[in-house]
């Protein structure tokens, strides 16, 4: 399968023949994963796959993360094993890499896919996305703030601890296809809150006002340096806060925050318990 | 003849006028701008009246951005010339805004 969807953007890698079986094993996870989720007024994103051999004595996925820098509106990534060029606006990118690794081809997809999505009205955030009662959360915060052990400790389904895509119209919240906790976890999901973690002896939550709230999120959105993406994400983050509401919650982990986070946004569980729509028909069977 | 700001800024150096430095995003949020400095991170909020003027410096004339300052914060003519002028020399300094002849950086 070369043709299948990442975040809801579209992306197609060509030639299908050059597309190696590790490479292959690694995109069948989107494309099931996400196949539903297809959008059909998009483009795809066209990846053009090309072989070169590593460096002498580097591994085709090691020496270290890739440099991603912008240039004119191109988003360059550079690693001992691949070099990859991306044009978000017109949606093609080209990559060279040791064809040993899928690794290339991951890092490519993933910051092809963020440098599209601001494109397309939604934002890569570098946050945990957790489902309450149906409601998709956002929980952000510096290194150490307490994603990880935010998502570990949840018994709600977890999108992602990593990096999850928001966008504002309609407000919807679903994880990148990278870092995902689960594959069962895709769809998207309403959003409900953006939620900025913040250590604390007691529980509280507070509402941040538009200044603060966009400044905090611009500093957990994932996009290369490019001002072209970054005033498109500006704009999407101007939308999403202004439609979704943005807090600080200040916790600790020896006090699960669900129930407290659930009564603060009104979103507890109230589905009235259904009776098993069997029991009637026990005395039918034969 | 209609001139941009920039012009007005400094006639005899370019007949170009300003554009925003590859390096900057910016947005309008509930009416105070936000810059956002690529190179480091860095998010700079412009205060209302600077905020004003930068909106309106890439896509408006000189005289249109003067009427409007006036206009909006009740300021004489002289004073909305002369703020007008600190701030976009302050924002060339400072490289937010290029005289549109200057090569990219990003």
């Amino acid at each position: 399968m070369t043709a299948f969807t990442v975040a809801g953007v579209p992306v197609e890698v060509l030639p299908t023949g050059r597309v190696t079986d590790l490479e292959s094993v690694s995109l069948s996870g989107f494309a099931e994963n996400e196949s539903a989720h297809t959008r059909d007024d998009l483009e795809p994103f066209l990846l053009h796959l090309e072989e070169r051999t590593s460096e002498h004595g580097t591994q085709p996925d090691g020496n270290g993360p890739a440099l991603v820098t912008a240039d004119n509106g191109l988003i360059r990534v550079r690693h001992s094993a691949f070099e990859a060029e991306i044009d978000p606006i017109r949606g093609c990118g080209r990559l060279q890499r040791d064809p040993r690794s899928e690794f290339p081809l991951r890092v490519t997809l993933r910051v092809a896919v963020c440098s599209r999505l601001p494109l397309v009205s939604r934002v890569p955030l570098h946050a945990a996305g957790v489902v309450v009662n149906n409601n998709g959360l956002v929980f952000f915060g510096p290194s150490g703030a307490g994603k990880t052990t935010l998502s570990r400790l949840s018994p709600k389904p977890v999108l992602s601890d990593e990096l999850v895509v928001a966008g504002a119209s309609p407000p919807e919240l679903s994880n990148a296809g990278f870092f995902a906790s689960s594959p069962t976890t895709t769809r998207r999901h309403h959003l409900r809150a953006l939620i900025e973690l913040d250590k604390g002896a007691q529980f509280s939550m507070i509402r941040l006002g538009s200044q603060e709230a966009f400044r905090r999120l611009l500093s957990v959105t994932m996009i290369p340096a490019s001002s072209v993406l970054w005033n498109a994400s500006m704009r999407v983050i101007s939308d999403l806060i202004h439609e979704v509401p943005v807090y600080r919650m200040a916790w600790t982990p020896s006090k699960p925050p669900w129930e407290l986070i659930a009564s603060e946004l009104d979103i507890a569980d109230t589905r009235p318990i259904v009776a098993d729509p069997t029991r009637h028909m026990k005395g039918l069977r034969h | 003849m209609t001139r941009t700001y920039a012009k007005a800024v400094d006639e005899s150096e370019s007949r170009a006028g300003l554009r925003v430095d590859p390096r900057i995003a910016w947005q309008r949020i509930e009416g105070q701008v936000v810059l956002l400095d690529l190179s480091d991170g860095t998010a700079i909020g412009l205060n209302p009246a600077a905020s004003h003027i930068w909106a309106m410096l890439e896509d408006h004339e000189e005289e249109a951005v003067v009427a409007s300052v006036i206009e909006t914060f009740e300021v004489s003519t002289e004073t909305a010339r002369a703020d007008i002028r600190r701030f976009v020399e302050d924002c060339l300094d400072s490289s937010y805004l290029l005289r549109s002849d200057a090569e990219d950086r990003e």
